[in-house]
């Protein structure tokens, strides 16, 4: 057909003769049309562990044989997959959500100022560490091989995600009459890393870890219907995060077991870093802890309430990330930095 | 412990009792946290609580919290109220906090209407920090409508009825313009996420507007992608990937997005618009409106920096000329060059293969509204580039199928 065509149209019509899988007819299901539905066949990731060339052309396709190469691209599967991302995709385009219209403003009312100030202060707080967690996945979208493409569309959701929460927190900061507290050490350090699994097991793991555990636990700090829904759909973003960090590391040490050494290391220094951390706060940022110690005992003169919540809440933290460690095959129970150890006790 | 006198006159004007100070002093409170808590309105009963406390739990760490909290170098007292739609940005955006610097001198991640604490800083890797090299007023309402409009390609299009059984030809025809629209959100994502971490925080609007785009390219990959997959068809030839060079090419953000989100998105968009001319079935006319929703977004976002650059950065003018030139080059080498692009247009706009010469005839129509469309945007955002426009895209409208040489640069003086 495409020969006869070409002579009486003027056109090449090479294109009907692509040298890809034709006939295809993947159907949705009961979540509509899903990556997984179409992840099948040739256009399916399943057997390629290794990527072609460096390029831009998506799989499955006729590649165009003039095309430049993509300059700076993992061609590994296991530096960038996890058998998760197409789902945790799919999750994060349902259950994208507004800050402007989800969260019922309404319900803050004048605080107390210790209250305020500390609300706002972790708001502050986490506006800056969400600024730093867009940009990092960003940097690494463009080295992701377009065989990998799954992977490359999660972080972009993630990206979407992060600036809602600067969005949401920074909004709830200007609200009520707080407004910011002093910047502290943020989170710019995460920016130095240098590598797609490394970025991974500091951002997702650790530190998204960290925070989903906060998030999660807000209901204890939220003052009003408003902070227990900004920190209730945040967590449930988090959790997306977490678990595409968790997944990937535990297919990096699945696939090449020789990294999971490496992953034990960069651990061991972030643990370490962390242990250091001045007073009870949850991070390096004093500040952070002294508003968490004051939302969670409901007040200043509450402090040994809050103190033992957020001891409470910090050995939950770890708790969780040890668990999460273990998961992905990397079981910390050994080499834990000794104050974390201490602070779990017998459940280390 | 004695309070200093400056912590002595601001409790006392904050109407503390004497029988309070009292208790202070002789309590293991500090002059630092009283002075702290003497910034805020927290009432008498409630400061001597904290003296319990104090004395029920002495070696408490936050006994010795300095109550820093209390003591902002931030503008306090701000109350957004929201908007009918609900709490927008721009309610935001008052105060000091609705100030956006011209210059912004934070290296760090201290974020705008504050300062950083004493102590250590860390820079981080941003290289921008003059607004005339980012800003678009506007950049707020255009993220607020991101979200608004958000939809899901999974569920949102009926995958089930909105399809129908197409010669093959015109299958295939969809599919290769699938194929390489899709590949072009795949690019447009790695491009745009790369520049995040070059934009300081002073202007997070742009940042939080620049992640929905981000996101918005996924969703494009993803739903024309399932739209090749889901009828028969399949990918097709993917594209040359000359525009990717264009975009990649930018070296400054303006540049970059003067390729992408200027020259190519203003095709893009009049390519989606003109989807009822050419579509096949009702869920690719729904997808394109969706997908030219989008794009008209991240034109906006480029036409609206394009006038901020040119008004406000030195020697901008000349220098978007320039940026035009380049990024127009690299769209019509990938015009060019693209010939299943090109032929499957040419198809689906004729309505199959053997009314070729009426398709290349509509195909001569939509380059000549894609190029009109193009100048009269730029006109609206004071740009004159009917002019200077590359001689070689201008010839696109004239002749849809031309393969000749490829397109270079124009540097033309004034």
């Amino acid at each position: 057909m495409a020969e006869m065509n070409t002579l009486e149209s003027g056109l090449s019509l090479d294109w009907l003769n692509v040298d890809t899988e034709q006939g295809i007819t993947f159907d949705a299901g009961r979540n509509g049309l899903t990556l997984q539905n179409i992840n099948a066949l040739s256009y399916g990731v399943d057997d390629r562990d290794e990527a072609r060339d460096p390029s831009w052309a998506p799989r499955g396709s006729q590649p165009d044989a003039r095309s430049p190469r993509g300059s700076v691209q993992y061609t590994s599967k296991s530096d960038v997959w996890t058998e998760s991302c197409m789902l945790l995709y799919e999750e994060a385009v349902q259950r994208q959500w507004s800050s402007t219209r989800d969260i019922p403003w309404g319900t803050i009312k004048p605080l107390p100022d210790d209250l305020e100030r500390a609300m706002c202060t972790l708001g502050t707080f986490l506006t800056q560490v969400e600024f730093i967690a867009g940009d990092v996945p960003g940097r690494f979208l463009e080295q992701i091989h377009p065989d990998y493409f799954e992977s490359q569309l999660f972080l972009g959701t993630q990206v979407m995600d992060e600036a809602r929460h600067l969005d949401v927190f920074r909004k709830r900061i200007l609200a009520n009459g707080g407004g910011m507290s002093g910047a502290g050490l943020g989170a710019v350090q995460l920016l130095q890393t240098d590598d797609f699994t490394e970025m991974t097991a500091l951002l997702h793991l650790f530190g998204e870890g960290l925070v989903q555990t906060l998030f999660r636990m807000g209901e204890l700090i939220a003052q009003n219907e408003a902070e227990k829904r900004i920190f209730r759909l945040s967590a449930q973003d988090e959790s997306r995060h977490l678990a595409f960090g968790v997944t990937h590391l535990k297919y990096v040490v699945e696939t090449e077991p020789h990294r999971a050494e490496q992953l034990h290391h960069l651990l061991d220094l972030q643990e370490a870093t962390t242990a250091g951390s001045q007073q009870a706060s949850l991070t390096t940022n004093p500040l952070t802890g002294e508003a968490l110690a004051i939302l969670a005992g409901g007040g200043i003169e509450h402090l040994d309430e809050g103190y033992k919540m957020v001891q409470q809440m910090r050995r939950k933290q770890f708790l969780e990330y040890a668990h999460r460690c273990k998961v992905i095959g990397i079981d910390r129970t050994e080499r834990m930095a000794p104050e974390i150890r201490e602070l779990l006790g017998d459940a280390a | 412990m004695e309070l200093s006198r400056e912590t002595q006159a601001r409790v006392r004007q904050r109407g503390w009792s004497d029988e309070l100070i009292a208790r202070i002093e002789a309590s293991t409170a500090t002059d630092v946290q009283v002075k702290n808590l003497s910034r805020s309105t927290i009432t008498p009963d409630r400061i001597a609580g904290w003296l319990d406390f104090l004395e029920r739990d002495p070696d408490n760490p936050f006994a010795k919290a300095p109550l820093d909290i209390l003591n902002t170098p931030a503008e306090t007292g701000v109350r957004a109220t929201p908007s009918a739609e609900g709490m927008l940005l721009s309610d935001i955006n008052i105060k000091s906090y609705g100030v956006v610097p011209d210059h912004w001198s934070s290296e760090n991640d201290t974020p705008r209407g504050t300062e950083a604490l004493p102590g250590p800083i860390l820079p981080a890797s941003y290289s921008i920090f003059d607004k005339s090299e980012v800003w678009a007023e506007g950049a707020d309402v255009l993220y607020e409508d991101a979200i608004r409009d958000r939809w899901v390609p999974a569920t949102d299009l009926d995958w089930e009825g909105g399809l129908a059984d197409l010669p093959e030809e015109m299958e295939k025809a969809v599919c290769q313009i699938c194929t390489s629209y899709s590949n072009n959100g795949l690019v447009e994502q790695k491009i745009i996420s790369r520049w995040l971490e070059e934009i300081s925080y002073g202007y997070h609007e742009v940042k939080l507007f620049l992640a929905t785009q981000v996101y918005d390219a996924g969703r494009k990959v993803e739903v024309l992608r399932k739209r090749a997959l889901s009828n028969g068809g399949g990918l097709g030839q993917a594209p040359i990937g000359q525009i990717y060079r264009g975009w990649y090419g930018g070296l400054r953000f303006t540049d970059m997005l003067t390729a992408l989100n200027v020259v190519y998105k203003s095709y893009e968009l009049t390519m989606f618009e003109s989807a009822s001319e050419w579509v096949q079935t009702d869920l690719e006319r729904r997808m394109f409106e969706l997908l030219a929703q989008d794009s008209r977004r991240h034109l906006e976002f480029g036409l609206r920096h394009t006038e901020w650059f040119g008004r406000y950065h030195p020697d901008g003018d000349r220098k978007l000329m320039t940026y035009f030139s380049r990024g127009e080059a690299a769209l019509v080498n990938e015009l060019r060059l693209s010939g299943a692009d090109r032929e499957a247009l040419v198809v689906l706009l004729g309505g199959g293969v053997e009314a070729a010469a009426a398709g290349v005839e509509k195909l001569k129509t939509l380059r000549e509204r894609q190029l009109s469309d193009y100048l009269e945007r730029l006109a609206s955002v004071g740009v004159d580039r009917l002019p200077r426009v590359h001689p070689a895209l201008a010839a696109q409208a004239e002749d849809p199928m031309s393969t000749d040489k490829v397109a270079v640069r124009e540097m033309r003086r004034r």
